[in-house]
């Protein structure tokens, strides 16, 4: 009896689901506005291009969309996820491959709603959860730079994703669910500065797409916004393995022991006291807030410094055999430039000691990286600060002597991390 | 490159993934067989001949009077990868240096057609000795050619030299003045000077190259006897035995049961131990009287005794070399150790009690790693590390700040001096993985002799290696015998010496994995892990140099693939005036 209730309870319910599926798609179709020219207003043509030209730069739009082998802003750059692999679009002005053919609110509604003028739903790999938050102006400032930008005829590769993945009309389920198109209000009780950063971190920089966590669906998890998050990049060699994104919040791991000037250190060098930027983080700080005003920067800190704390997950404290595994391990093939102490060299090696992100990270991912892979450095073309590059341990140490030295760093002198798994490293390498 | 060992776990795995009873029990009889190395592979180089061996080879095909005359032309190596021998895979030769290895060249010929040696180290006589006899200039030069080139000389090659021969001897009148000339001529070649592994396609592996079979004979014999191949060997090479897997294991029986693997096997231990030191060692006679030029050159020569007879006489333990008291004494070496020796050289055994145990307390180790006026606890934990654990112990940085290891006046014991490293934040990183095992070895001074005492002051000689620690020489002896890594450090310089160059962590990870297998299988004896290694795939099967990455390369930014994110530069961002205004026709 209990059964078939249950039967058909489950039922209705899938039958529910699929008809309120069907009321999205039909309803949300996403055409809106396509033919209504936006005003700018105030503006020189010059002062657009230039705002537009900024603006893009704070959206490290060229990042997702310059490949190595391609021309500026023309696409092609995959992006691998769980789900498959996504190929950034062409978005110079070329009016076949391009978005030449595009007028401003069709951009806007590809910003704003996802969608192309085709109305396809674009998928969120492209931050549009985030760029929502950008306001018309900005966008038709944004619209003007990128028609200056030289047309290149070049159609990128095609999607990889499997089913049901593949079906673009799924995403207005997705929408329905995880998506609210808003442009950024400002909060009145919050300075300025705040607001400013606020809408620069969480609309155009996007900072939120890799540091918070998401869900199997690839949504963003609000409970844990910015408390640190995990992606497929590229590793030295060009392979595939998973990062973590840190907490930016004020958790004893997060951003707790960074000052505000620690933070815009950090933003505009790529470096500070606690960290130098290795990995994926290169291309946000290289290609994009390095070239931010410092007023904008220092906006961001504040905004990031106020985040509210996000607690670190459950961790698992090392035994002390396993301490004083990793503890050798250190003193033999980390201590000399990172000293026994952790705290770091000047010319040798960064801290490890306290408020390293990357040490401190619920997700040793990036970590493990750095150890097995080296830590691939901002601009390998320029003068390094270190007198050596630290090399990859991939082949040098194995999976249990891995485990053991971050285990070690993760759990000494002021870190608090908890141990690492040989799943973890076995993951990674 | 990438070809891997299949392993037990591996198969298993393999195994678990079919479901048909046929592929089960076929997998199953294979993951029973014995763990082996089905393909692998090595670098194939080109690398010049060490000294040792350019000698050993004048000696060998000329005779060791001839070669013990030279003074070696060969330019010293650079050591890589903790060997002098694979720094002559990157060793060129300057215009100097060919000018001497043409006077030797010179010099050996001379002596090799002079009255004394024409008899017997020439085949044949010539008609008359004022003019040319091509015919019994072919016939040297042949023979020889054979033995100097490691591999039959082509007819060009050898039409060419018997022209030399002939035009020599036209213009001297001499036939034997012909012939010294073509014979420099070909002590210069680098057919001579270099060591060059050919490779050919495998007649079984499609896409595979393999050494030829004479590059597989000098191989072989520039490894276990660091000498170049005999007729014998080169007979095997003509007749393609060494490709066979019995003709192989014949010929390197034969090779292993030579008193000339004595020879390879010294060279092998004196570059891994870094003896070439000794070349320039010396103590300050005010201060260690006792010590002369004798008996370090003794000292040198009672670790290679010790050695040999453990490794290959009594085949023993190779980790049982760090604490066996057994050793070998000469009259010179007994003062500094203060026990009565006989003349000669004498097999000697340290009693129960002595201080003296294992490598780590010969006169070899301990002097060595010292300064010429006292003892260094960071010289003696660097070398232990490098030369025993294949640990690599970074130099101090440029900007180091060594005032405050100026001598302190009121350090009396080594322990006090170096405590100044331990304040140092920028010094305690290296010297922390150095002078805990130094200091264990503080009862004995910078000449390696016993004392109880520094400056009256008792030594405490505890200390730690990697976890483990002691409270006394013994204690680090075992310590470092039973170092996991030990094991590996020595497959690792075998393979790497073997073939003549460093080895690459990431593609022969699988072989040295394999090798340290064999290693411990044969219970850490030698003569079977060289026979394992002369056997393996890895040893003759050849890739090419290009395919060996470097790894170290990767993190430094041309890892980037097409598709990955390019660097934006703040000009791309900016665009071009005439971008960002349209053409200059609406600007004016």
């Amino acid at each position: 009896m209990l059964h078939r209730r249950s039967f058909v309870v489950l039922g209705l319910t899938g039958f529910a689901l699929l008809a309120v599926s069907a009321l999205v798609i039909v309803l949300r179709s996403p055409t809106l506005n396509a033919g209504i020219p936006l005003q700018a207003s105030g503006f020189t043509e010059n002062e657009l291009f230039e705002r537009g030209r900024y603006l893009v730069t704070a959206g490290n739009c060229a990042s997702c969309h310059t490949s190595v082998s391609g021309e500026f802003m023309a696409g092609g750059v995959a992006f691998k996820t769980e789900f498959g692999t996504i190929y950034s679009t062409n978005i110079t002005p070329d009016p076949e491959t391009g978005i030449g053919g595009w007028t401003d609110r069709e951009f806007l509604n590809a910003l704003r709603y996802g969608v192309r003028p085709n109305g396809e739903h674009l998928y969120p790999a492209f931050p549009y959860t985030s760029l929502a938050l950008v306001t018309d102006q900005d966008i038709l400032a944004m619209f003007a730079y990128m028609q200056r930008v030289p047309a290149v005829k070049q159609t990128p590769p095609d999607n990889s994703l499997g089913f049901p993945y593949n079906l673009r009309s799924l995403m207005a389920f997705w929408k329905f669910l995880y998506f609210k198109p808003e442009v950024y209000e400002p909060v009145a009780e919050r300075s300025a500065e705040w607001n400013r950063g606020a809408y620069l971190v969480e609309g155009l920089a996007h900072c939120s797409a890799c540091h918070t966590p998401r869900n199997r669906l690839g949504a963003k998890s609000q409970s844990q916004h910015m408390g640190g998050g995990e992606y497929l990049d590229r590793i030295p060699g060009g392979e595939y393995r998973h990062w973590s994104a840190p907490s930016l919040t004020s958790a004893g791991h997060g951003l707790d022991l960074w000052e505000h000037d620690d933070l815009s250190q950090y933003l505009l060098t790529g470096e500070n006291r606690f960290l130098q930027t290795f990995g994926p983080m290169n291309d946000v700080i290289l290609n994009s807030t390095r070239y931010l005003k410092e007023a904008d920067i220092r906006a961001m800190a504040t905004y990031l410094k106020a985040l509210p704390s996000v607690d670190k997950a459950p961790s698992t404290p090392p035994s002390a055999e396993l301490m004083g595994q990793g503890q050798t391990i250190y003193n033999l093939h980390c201590g000399t430039c990172h000293l026994p102490s952790g705290e770091g060299d000047t010319d040798m090696g960064p801290a490890l000691n306290s408020a390293s992100l990357v040490v401190q990270s619920d997700n040793p991912a990036s970590m493990i990286n750095a150890i097995l892979y080296g830590p691939q450095l901002p601009d390998p073309s320029g003068e390094s600060r270190w007198l050596e590059p630290m090399k990859p341990y991939q082949y040098l140490l194995t999976n249990e002597e891995v485990a053991a030295v971050a285990s070690f760093i993760r759990n000494s002198w002021s870190n608090d991390a908890g141990q690492v798994s040989l799943a973890q490293v076995a993951q990674q390498r | 490159m990438g070809r891997q060992t299949v392993n037990k776990s591996q198969l298993a795995k393999h195994c678990s993934v079919g479901v048909a009873l046929l592929l089960l029990v076929g997998c199953a009889r294979e993951a029973n067989q014995p763990l082996d190395l089905l393909e692998a592979d090595s670098v194939a180089r080109t690398r010049l001949l060490t000294s040792e061996q350019y000698t050993n080879s004048i000696s060998q095909i000329f005779g060791e009077d001839i070669g013990n005359s030279l003074l070696t032309p060969m330019p010293p190596m650079q050591r890589v990868g903790g060997l002098l021998s694979s720094g002559a895979a990157f060793a060129g030769v300057t215009s100097d240096q060919i000018s001497q290895i043409q006077q030797s060249a010179a010099s050996v010929a001379e002596k090799v057609v002079d009255e004394f040696h024409r008899d017997y180290l020439i085949p044949c006589r010539p008609q008359r000795s004022t003019a040319s006899d091509p015919s019994c200039a072919e016939q040297f030069l042949k023979d020889t050619g054979r033995l100097v080139y490691r591999r039959p000389l082509t007819d060009i090659q050898l039409a060419e030299l018997v022209a030399i021969a002939d035009y020599a001897t036209q213009q001297t009148g001499d036939f034997y003045e012909g012939l010294a000339l073509s014979l420099e001529a070909m002590l210069i070649s680098p057919a001579f000077i270099f060591v060059v592994d050919r490779a050919e396609p495998h007649p079984d592996k499609p896409g595979i190259q393999r050494l030829d079979s004479y590059s597989l004979a000098s191989r072989l014999s520039f490894f276990l006897w660091n000498g170049p191949p005999d007729d014998a060997l080169l007979l095997a090479a003509q007749t393609h035995a060494l490709q066979s897997p019995q003709g192989l294991a014949k010929a390197v029986d034969r090779l292993l049961a030579s008193s000339r693997i004595e020879a390879g096997m010294r060279a092998f231990f004196d570059d891994m131990l870094g003896f070439d030191n000794f070349n320039s060692l010396a103590k300050d006679p005010a201060v260690y009287p006792m010590i002369t030029a004798t008996t370090l050159e003794n000292a040198r020569e009672q670790t290679l005794r010790t050695i040999v007879d453990h490794l290959l006489v009594q085949q023993a333990d190779y980790r049982d070399l760090f604490t066996t008291r057994k050793t070998f004494m000469s009259p010179s070496l007994a003062v500094a150790y203060g026990t009565p020796s006989a003349k000669g050289w004498v097999a000697h055994e340290f009693p129960e009690d002595s201080p003296r145990i294992g490598l780590l307390t010969h006169l070899s180790f301990l002097a060595a790693n010292s300064h010429s006026v006292r003892s260094s606890p960071t010289l003696r934990g660097q070398a232990l590390r490098e030369e025993f654990l294949c640990q690599v112990v970074p130099s101090p940085p440029p900007n180091v700040d060594f005032s405050s290891l100026e001598e302190d006046e009121h350090a009396l014991t080594a322990r006090d001096r170096l405590a100044a490293h331990n304040s140092n934040p920028s010094c305690a990183g290296c010297h922390l993985i150095t002078d805990p095992i130094g200091l264990a070895l503080e009862n004995f001074d910078g000449a390696g002799l016993f004392r109880e005492a520094e400056n009256g002051v008792e030594l405490d000689i505890s200390g730690e290696l990697d976890g483990v620690t002691y409270q006394s020489i013994e204690g680090l002896a075992v310590a470092l015998r039973n170092h996991p890594k030990l094991s590996a450090c020595l497959v690792g310089r075998l393979y790497a010496y073997s073939t003549g160059g460093p080895l690459s962590l990431k593609d022969d990870q699988a072989t040295l994995a394999w090798l340290e297998d064999r290693f411990v299988a044969n219970q850490y004896r030698l003569p079977a892990t060289l026979k394992a290694l002369t056997l393996s795939s890895a040893f003759s099967t050849v890739r090419s140099a290009s395919s060996d990455e470097d790894t170290d390369s990767l993190n430094r930014g041309d890892w980037r693939m097409d598709d990955a994110p390019a660097r934006i530069s703040e000009e791309q961002l900016s665009l071009s005036t005439l971008q960002r205004f349209g053409s200059l026709e609406s600007q004016l």
